[in-house]
């Protein structure tokens, strides 16, 4: 079904329809949360509460962006807004965030185990996790999404050469990071 | 020494994501490879960009959609959730439901001691202080609603638990969190109730507190017994999560909270 029918239909209350766009991007809504927010559980309630918010006002979506787009800006900012509110709890997240962790790295054993070893896994997220908020949403949405230049302006309203200056920053930043962890450059290109 | 004006960073990231036209393109690749400071910038970048993108992957398979919230979810005092004559007609029909029944109740059978509950729903607050060395887990019940089905009882769960959190002051958290420096409270929306299947419960977990509860429910169920026909944990917790025998280890060792320990609790034995 075409995404224009699929979201007319969601817009009358169809269910099947909302059910349909959800299934279409869910699991790309929920990696940006996940890498920003760096919690499952967070980014599972940031990615429902998006997909709620682009429902309710799913009238005023003019086309002009895939509806995908639209919805990573919605994630986007939900994700950055949980940022902001975490910093002013810093205390609180910060021990969440180690317990958030420990049970990362126990259950990267299973389905997610990946070529890299759980250490330089961990390192990767902390690394991603030191950039400003930002900065991550520019890597996130182009290194690990894939959206062209003007997307990621697009859901991160700024201009193109900003996300240039993003991503640029950002990547050399967790090269940085990772070289000060004592991780190989050549590490990646190898896996 | 190559002694043009160097790339910035930005024209460095667009040229290496192919963003730039072909003749700029061209122009900064012969830059990059005559002069080593920009080289070096881009190869750092490169190297950055090739870490991003080797981060494991992660699936939403457990992100399931269970509809937007309707303004009947709100969360309002039992009485102002519906107009009155509704609540007379649940009332009339819980009568008849009750009066016929207990006219096909086989007569000379022995009494049922247990607590009886409603066909309705208990819909409570779990707030638990696992980590204070004297807290209790404590239940209170305060929301009734009437689910057409499980499914309708798991999606107000979700819901309501949600709306609950929202209802726990910041502050208090905040405070209870200070005190014990842990992530320690566990609101969670528990629902019970005796449906046509039985006696179900439904615990919905907030966020930061899925550990406590997490891959739980068949020992759970093992101890409510036949009380019980399911239990279901909605997505605020996770199966996945480290079990270390009936204790969960997120929560469980340093304070002794146990599965039996909930089902003390939901069984209202404190």
């Amino acid at each position: 079904v075409p995404e224009r029918k699929l979201i007319h239909s969601a817009l009358r209350g169809d269910r099947a329809s909302q059910q349909a766009l959800f299934n279409q991007i869910r699991e790309g809504l929920f990696r940006v949360a996940y890498r920003m927010i760096g919690n499952r559980e967070d980014a599972e309630e940031v990615t429902l509460d998006s997909f709620a918010a682009a429902l309710n006002s799913l009238d005023s979506f003019d086309g002009r962006s895939s509806f995908a787009t639209w919805c990573y800006r919605i994630v986007t900012n939900r994700s950055l807004d949980l940022i902001r509110k975490r910093q002013r709890r810093s205390h609180y997240h910060a021990e969440v965030d180690e317990v958030t962790l420990a049970t990362l790295r126990d259950r990267s054993s299973s389905s997610e185990r990946t070529l890299l070893s759980h250490e330089v896994q961990r390192h990767l997220e902390r690394g991603l996790a030191s950039l400003s908020p930002e900065t991550r949403a520019a890597i996130i949405l182009r290194d690990i999404e894939g959206l062209s230049y003007r997307e990621v302006s697009d859901v991160l309203e700024c201009a193109q050469g900003t996300v240039a200056s993003r991503l640029a920053r950002g990547r050399t930043e967790l090269a940085r990071y990772l070289e000060a962890q004592g991780i190989d450059a050549t590490y990646f290109s190898s896996h | 020494m190559y002694d043009r004006p160097h790339i910035t960073p930005s024209e460095l990231a667009s040229y290496l994501d192919d963003e730039l036209g072909p003749a700029r393109h061209r122009a900064v690749a012969e830059h990059v490879s005559l002069c080593d400071t920009c080289h070096q910038a881009l190869a750092s970048m490169m190297r950055g960009q090739s870490a991003v993108r080797a981060l494991a992957p992660v699936s939403a398979e457990e992100v399931r959609w269970l509809g937007p919230p309707s303004e009947s979810r709100t969360l309002r005092p039992l009485w102002s959730r519906r107009p009155v004559a509704a609540w007379l007609a649940i009332a009339a029909m819980t009568t008849t439901i009750a009066i016929a029944f207990s006219a096909v109740t086989p007569s000379g059978s022995r009494p049922d001691t247990r607590q009886t509950r409603s066909a309705a729903l208990d819909l409570g607050l779990l707030l638990t202080d696992l980590d204070h060395p004297t807290g209790t887990p404590r239940f209170s019940s305060a929301y009734r609603i009437e689910p057409a089905s499980f499914d309708a009882a798991v999606t107000e769960a979700d819901l309501l638990s949600r709306e609950i959190l929202d209802r726990i002051p910041s502050d208090y958290v905040l405070e209870k969190a200070r005190l014990i420096s842990g992530p320690l409270i566990n609101p969670a929306a528990l629902l019970d109730y005796e449906g046509p299947e039985g006696r179900v419960l439904v615990i919905c977990q907030t966020r930061g507190s899925r550990t406590a509860f997490s891959g739980f429910e068949p020992r759970l169920l093992e101890i409510l017994g036949t009380e019980c026909t399911s239990v279901y944990c909605s997505r605020f917790k996770a199966i996945r999560l480290t079990v270390d025998g009936d204790v969960f280890t997120a929560v469980g060792p340093r304070n002794g909270f146990s599965v039996e320990r909930l089902a003390q609790v939901l069984l209202g034995a404190e």
